[in-house]
């Protein structure tokens, strides 16, 4: 990058932060019960991504999301690769994102993932790893969208100087996606639970770039197996596909949890009736889940019968025997993840357990052997990231890549860059702190 | 062969008007190589539902409804008649997910203990019969076979999980009934076990197997999966009376 232009991008630090504030770029946590909203603090100097490594990731990341969709089909309907032994039966039923309602039910052009945010790191060797797939509601496109929007504003040299790939087609993607599996049925929406939900803010902005009228709970209603959104006057109009943020045991009362009141009653039938589509598809939570990871690549060779691209982190799994005592044995060096949890929450490293806590532990993983995975610490590659007086130090730090399927399957060049709230802290979630960075996918 | 007239109905009051109401039925009986239906009817008040027919994920004929219309009551009555044979529904490869525990399921560990004592589906039924109590009002639509356990009391439908945590502990696919029977005022649950061919079906309620007599609506994982009327509805202050009447009769 010239100087000059990373010069203007770290004194614009606090400008750019005022920005987004401004435009009310924040996210909301309960703790404790109580719920607030935080800003998510914007480090100015991107993420650099070379070409070579882009087009090697956008072509990874392409393969995956492709097989993890052809795992969903295949796990609702004739599931060819449990009857071949590439996936034991237990990981797909005792999953918790398994939903037996939807067997048989045919998403609109077999995408079950419309949307897929896969969470990477890069290893100190220069090596991309993928830490996670994410199929259900993948938040936080919206931050490096409106990042990008406002340092544009603010240091317009340093995209003049740099060959930076442009990032605003994401909500292109997103509007051109939710025509695919519409089908000219009627209207896109964007339904969120409302206010009080942490990615409020996304919702608004995504049906505001796209386009997509924004739904609350109530204004959509299902008659005859239609689904229509009402307006202020009672008018109905027909809903041809929704982009839902509501998670599954929410969308349909009468089909799951009956208290809900953030769903549409009846949109199951309408779903199953083929006159909806649901981006993204529910029960997509059988194939993202932490057991299911460590089956992707075997899933990439098993659908598309190619070489996996891109790499998991070493993963063992308690279930099979050799695994098993490898991390009785080595559990004071690996992670360990509870694969039931989400969000940074249920990840432990051996290294910073006490000899009891340890022992604790390991009886955890003998009586539960299916509920944890382990996986080795990669040595990351830390980013630096400036405080507002522009002093450095260096964090951990991840890149959830997005991935938008309908006809086609493309990756946006750009993502989320999110870093530890501390310099020795290995998570990286928003919900537990930390920032964001842009990334920069280069052309040349 | 055997058959039987059952009718199943309902009528819910509300103390405020309702706005909206959207509802789905599993009231209808299931068709299988068991049950046949002779002859059905559905009528449901008030009369400007907007009604569609279809399946659940689970196989169920389902009714589902919506109304904006404001109304104060509904109603439904599902009648017919049904010929039966000895209760055995071939299946030759039952759903994987029916031997795996479902929330209502989810054994403890003194359950897991009983499930060392029997083997057999016929013998589990009776300890589940020996160990509870039936008492009304003593559980909810929301206790776990662990909670019903540890107090030794329940209904049909805790009953009927207890039975299937133990069965799925052995290793069985085993499914959740709710149907009608002869001399109860409100729907009966048991359980269906699959015996590698056939599913066969169990009441651990009355400690016995069933052979007909038992008008079979629908099944699930467990009761969550298949309840006979789900609604979902807005107005303020919704408040209601419900009032449930079955007959089943040989004729």
């Amino acid at each position: 990058m010239a100087d000059v232009s990373i010069n203007a991008l770290v004194d614009s630090r606090n400008s750019v932060n005022k920005w987004m504030e401004r435009f009310g770029v924040r996210f909301g946590v309960y703790k404790k019960g109580v719920f607030r909203e935080q800003l998510f603090p914007f480090d100015s100097v991107p993420r650099i991504i070379s070409k070579k490594d882009w087009d090697y990731l956008e072509k990874g990341l392409r393969q995956r999301v492709q097989a993890l969709n052809m795992f969903l089909w295949d796990i609702y309907h004739d599931k060819k690769i449990i009857a071949d032994g590439v996936v034991p039966t237990e990981f797909v039923y005792a999953s918790k994102g398994y939903m037996p309602e939807c067997e048989g039910i045919d998403p609109t052009l077999k995408v079950y993932a419309h949307i897929a945010g896969i969470d990477l790191v890069e290893g100190k060797n220069g090596q991309w790893y993928v830490l996670e797939d994410n199929l259900r509601i993948p938040s936080g496109a919206s931050y490096p969208m409106i990042a990008r929007t406002v340092t544009r504003k603010v240091t317009p040299e340093a995209f003049a100087d740099n060959a930076v790939a442009d990032n605003r087609d994401y909500a292109d993607m997103l509007r051109q996606m939710m025509e695919d599996v519409n089908e000219d049925r009627g209207i896109a929406v964007i339904l969120t639970p409302g206010r009080y939900n942490s990615a409020f803010f996304e919702h608004s902005y995504l049906a505001e770039k796209t386009g997509a009228t924004l739904a609350y709970p109530g204004d959509l209603i299902v008659e005859d197996n239609i689904v229509y959104y009402e307006g202020l006057y009672h008018e109905k109009q027909r809903v041809g596909s929704i982009y839902r943020r509501v998670s599954d045991e929410y969308m349909d009362p009468l089909t799951f949890e009956p208290e809900s009141l953030l769903g549409i009653p009846g949109v199951m039938e309408a779903y199953k009736a083929g006159n909806v589509a649901l981006i993204n598809a529910i029960g997509n939570g059988v194939a993202d889940d932490k057991g299911i990871y460590y089956f992707v690549p075997k899933m990439v060779k098993y659908y598309l019968n190619e070489e996996p691209i891109l790499q998991n982190a070493p993963t063992y799994l308690p279930y099979y025997k050799e695994d098993y005592d490898y991390i009785l044995a080595n559990i004071e060096k690996l992670v360990i993840k509870d694969v039931a949890e989400a969000g940074g929450y249920g990840v432990v490293f051996g290294n910073e357990l006490t000899p009891e806590k340890l022992e604790e532990l390991k009886a955890l993983i003998i009586s539960e052997p299916r509920r944890w995975i382990a996986q080795e610490v990669i040595d990351f590659k830390d980013l630096e990231v400036l405080d507002s007086e522009g002093n450095g130090s260096m964090r951990k730090a991840d890149l959830r890549a997005f991935v938008v399927s309908g006809k086609e399957t493309r990756v946006w060049a750009s993502g989320l860059t999110r870093y530890a709230s501390n310099p020795n802290s290995f998570v990286v979630n928003s919900s537990q702190g930390g920032g964001f960075k842009d990334t920069w996918v280069m052309n040349k | 062969m055997k058959r039987y007239l059952y009718s199943y109905q309902t009528i819910v009051r509300f103390y405020v008007q309702v706005d909206r109401h959207f509802l789905k039925l599993r009231c209808q009986p299931s068709a299988s190589e068991y049950q046949t239906i002779v002859d059905e009817s559905v009528v449901l008040h008030p009369v400007g539902f907007h009604i569609s027919i279809g399946t659940d994920g689970f196989g169920n004929r389902i009714i589902t409804g919506s109304s904006l219309i404001p109304h104060d009551s509904l109603a439904y009555i599902s009648s017919g008649i049904v010929e039966q044979t000895d209760y055995a529904i071939p299946d030759p490869s039952p759903q994987p997910y029916y031997r795996c525990h479902s929330a209502l399921t989810e054994p403890s560990d003194e359950l897991r203990l009983m499930a060392k004592e029997h083997k057999q589906a016929a013998d589990l039924c009776h300890a589940v019969y020996e160990a509870m109590h039936y008492e009304p009002g003593s559980t909810d639509v929301r206790t776990t076979a662990a909670e019903a356990f540890a107090q030794r009391k329940g209904v049909c439908q805790d009953f009927a999980h207890i039975l299937l945590s133990l069965l799925r502990l052995n290793g069985y696919a085993a499914r959740y009934v709710n149907g009608l029977i002869v001399g109860e005022g409100a729907t009966h649950a048991w359980v269906e076990v699959h015996d590698g061919e056939n599913w066969i079906a169990f009441d651990p309620t009355h400690n016995c197997q069933v052979t007909h007599g038992y008008i079979k609506l629908a099944h699930g994982r467990d009761a969550n999966d298949c309840p006979v009327c789900r609604g979902s509805m807005s107005g303020s202050n919704i408040s209601q009376q419900t009032e449930i009447k079955v007959i089943v009769n040989e004729i």
